[in-house]
């Protein structure tokens, strides 16, 4: 097998990936994730293959995926490495389907259903507002409800750059988007601070007409509410909802409705932490 | 419609899972995958649903949990009472 093998680690779930492809490639993939390293042992979870115009990802020696550009390919390898890094993290975590920025004074959680505007949001918060974007899709919760980032890339979804134009301004091709295939983008590599530490949550409404509105829930409800976005909440019930409980004690939840991109910014980066 | 009486010592389904918060409790019913969120009051009355408090004795040991703060007796009993009743109509009580 030529190529190189390199292994991802997403909040602890190692994921040993071999990137058979030019070198252009190979960087590109290993540009996705901040935390990688050049594989200690040659054995692969997962394979890549990129070459004149076709692409393939492979599992257990059999093809689970196929792209025809380079993007394309990239982008399924991205899903299949985090998916299978999920799976390795399944067991000993909760996974909060959640996005993490941390500003000056701390760290938020932005929760809410798919399409709801999480990474939007958190991109704006850190493109407008110096913000910096820990996790776009998972968190992944300990025993203790301490949070770890799960450092997958944000995906830019078709219809991001209308409302967010900063993004043309950042090296990316976004010509993917008009085909409807989102775009990646790596995620800084963070130093440790003390400024990630969660302080608030807020569970994102779709946004609507009205002004934006902060409203907030009680523990209870909060709770249930966050329930609601863990992949794996019913595989451990009991520890979930002790988890979730000091999280909320932790970080009061706020349901965040109405408002545009800019207003939601705005009520966030303006945000008082009790 | 007069509601059914309400069994002498309730008892919990043992199936369920509770987390005290708070502000009160959360109950997680996973044959319906499906939280139930209760406040100080009905959460506390939770905790005493174990099948060996009588209705009359969660009353009282609400009251004493409210100390000087508690109303009269049988406002005491009637929220009880409610929150019982709240609890059957949501399947959450072992049948009598």
């Amino acid at each position: 097998m030529t190529g190189r093998t390199v292994e991802v680690d997403l909040a602890g779930g190692k994921v040993r990936v071999h990137v058979d492809a030019g070198a252009p490639f190979q960087r590109r993939f290993g540009r996705l994730f901040p935390s990688r390293t050049v594989a200690s042992r040659p054995k692969a979870d997962l394979e890549i293959r990129w070459s004149r115009g076709s692409g393939e990802v492979r599992r257990n020696g059999r093809a689970i995926a196929r792209g025809r550009t380079e993007a394309s390919t990239a982008l399924l390898g991205e899903w299949a490495a985090t998916s299978l890094a999920l799976d390795k993290l399944r067991g000993r975590a909760l996974l909060l389907h959640a996005a993490w920025v941390a500003g000056a004074q701390g760290g938020i959680l932005l929760v809410g259903a798919h399409g709801s505007g999480k990474s939007t949001l958190a991109l704006a918060l850190e493109l407008r507002h110096g913000w910096q974007v820990l996790a776009d899709d998972v968190v992944a919760l300990d025993a203790n409800g301490r949070p770890r980032p799960v450092e997958r890339p944000v995906r830019i979804k078709p219809g991001a750059v209308a409302l967010l134009p900063e993004l043309r301004k950042l090296k990316l091709d976004l010509a993917p988007l008009r085909a409807g295939w989102p775009v990646l983008l790596p995620l800084r590599r963070q130093e440790r601070s003390p400024r990630k530490a969660v302080r608030a949550v807020f569970m994102l409404e779709r946004r609507g007409s009205g002004p934006a509105r902060l409203r907030p829930e009680g523990e209870g409800r909060g709770l249930a509410a966050l329930a609601r976005h863990v992949s794996n909440f019913r595989e451990r019930p009991a520890g979930a909802l002790a988890a979730l409980a000091r999280v909320v004690r932790r970080a009061p939840v706020w349901r965040l409705s109405g408002g545009t991109l800019d207003e939601r910014c705005r009520t966030l980066s303006t945000f008082r932490f009790r | 419609m007069r509601a059914d009486p309400l069994p002498e010592f309730p008892r919990a389904r043992g199936d369920l899972f509770y987390q005290d918060v708070s502000d009160g409790g959360v109950l997680f019913d996973p044959g319906k995958e499906r939280m139930v969120v209760l406040n100080a009051g009905a959460a506390f009355v939770w905790t005493c649903c174990d099948g060996s408090h009588s209705i009359d004795q969660i009353a009282r040991e609400f009251a004493d949990s409210l100390g000087d703060r508690a109303p009269e007796a049988a406002r005491i009993l009637e929220d009880v009472e409610s929150s019982l009743q709240n609890f059957r109509r949501q399947g959450l009580l072992e049948q009598a």
